[in-house]
């Protein structure tokens, strides 16, 4: 098991092997000192920056792994939520049949034989609704 | 008043009990959930850190030798972070949709069915009942708002430590991608310089073009640079916010307090989002 202290000392030699590559970057960048020399310079340098990268890969993969206890917790969490989302949904549906049924009851009322219908075919689809979740 | 309208009437004033102690307008929590699932959303700041060493191959060196800068594989760590953003994108999600008030709304029709009835000259259906019905059906979803509340407070609650964990953990690795930044930064800094010292003598047209790639680049790198700073500066926002709910939706007066802070945060996340694809539409 890493830890966040592992990660932090690769990043810090990482930072050390960027600064020795930071160091050459001047010679690079001098005009006086032979083009060839420069370009060697800078192979040198680009080898340096490439152990930085990758103690930062390394430091990176790190992170990701230990936080694997806090994923599966938060994983957790959300599927305990889309449960009560799932009981509200079902909830909701039996409202929206109680709903239908007080359109059918006003419906009756009113003595209205289309308003009837349209009713009862609302409240089909609320039922329904509830029957296959 | 028969035995049954009396059991109603006080069903309906337990009903509107419950209603009153735990319902809010929980608007300020959806948006907040929106906009944080936008910022976590996208992976490309991760990929782009990943695909470090392949674009830096791209450009040529002077005789046209690809810079060659290994940085390790790094497709695990940048599989295990877009895990990571998913997940918290899908808990932002799911914590929006259980503040959400998506309930019927049946108080219109309540009424619609007292006046229907009352200019009825005559009917069979009793009209108190009928009327009685469809309060209760209306004051049903009030409760259901109530208890959709607390579960809203009790996700929040439960999920803040793992969640803080996690956005810790990824500004951690935004810190990486900024480093790496830094360094890939100076290659093409230096990579340039060399570039412009194999530029012949006197060739001012090459010297101007090379010194106005170089003064884009740079331009480039900034906005990049930005756009990471933005992307902490979210995460850290979020994560701040998000705290602030563990106790903010406690009461009427906590949620007062609360919700609006969390609406003045909106302007800083919607700024973050930009800069972040500013950052991301730059090519280098």
């Amino acid at each position: 098991m890493t830890t966040r202290a592992d990660a932090a000392d690769l990043l810090e030699q990482a930072k050390a092997f960027d600064e020795a590559a930071d160091a050459l970057s001047p010679k690079v960048n001098d005009a006086g000192t032979p083009l060839e020399d420069r370009k060697k310079l800078f192979q040198q340098s680009l080898s340096l920056r490439s152990e930085a990268f990758k103690l930062r890969t390394q430091a990176a993969e790190n992170t990701t792994k230990e936080l694997s206890v806090e994923v599966a917790a938060l994983k957790a969490e959300i599927e305990r939520a889309k449960k009560v989302l799932g009981s509200i949904a079902k909830v909701k549906a039996v409202i929206d049949v109680g709903t239908s049924l007080t359109k059918l009851a006003a419906a009756i009322a009113t003595g209205q034989p289309a308003g009837i219908a349209s009713a009862l075919s609302a409240l089909k689809t609320d039922v329904d609704r509830v029957q296959h979740g | 008043m028969s035995q049954f309208e009396r059991r109603m009437r006080n069903l309906l004033i337990v009903i509107g009990a419950l209603a009153a102690a735990g319902c809010a307008d929980l608007s300020g929590v959806r948006e907040f959930a929106s906009l944080s699932a936008s910022i976590t959303g996208s992976s490309a700041l991760s990929a782009r850190w990943r695909d470090t060493q392949e674009r830096l191959a791209k450009i040529p060196l002077p005789g046209d030798v690809p810079i060659s800068v290994p940085t390790g594989d790094r497709t695990q760590a940048h599989e295990e972070t877009e895990k990571m953003l998913a997940l918290v994108t899908t808990y932002m999600e799911v914590m929006g949709e259980l503040a959400s008030d998506q309930l019927p709304r049946v108080d219109a029709q309540v009424s619609g069915l007292k006046a229907e009835l009352n200019a009825l000259p005559g009917t069979p259906v009793n009209r108190q009942r009928v009327e009685a019905f469809g309060v209760v059906v209306s004051l049903l979803s009030k409760p259901l708002d109530a208890y959709r509340h607390l579960k809203v407070r009790e996700l929040i609650a439960a999920a803040d430590p793992h969640l803080q964990a996690i956005l810790a953990g990824l500004e951690a690795l935004a810190g990486i991608y900024r480093a790496d930044l830094a360094t890939e930064r100076k290659i093409v800094k230096d990579w340039m310089a060399l570039h412009l010292a194999g530029t012949p003598a006197g060739n001012t047209a090459a010297d101007f073009l090379s010194r106005r790639y170089l003064s884009d680049l740079d331009r480039k790198y900034t906005e990049i640079e930005q756009g990471l700073d933005a992307y902490v500066k979210a995460l850290r926002l979020i994560a701040a916010k998000h705290e602030s709910l563990v106790n903010g939706l406690a009461t009427r007066q906590t949620i007062e307090r609360t919700l609006p802070q969390l609406k003045a945060a909106r302007r800083e996340l919607i700024e973050a989002r930009n800069r972040m694809s500013n950052a991301l539409a730059q090519r280098i």
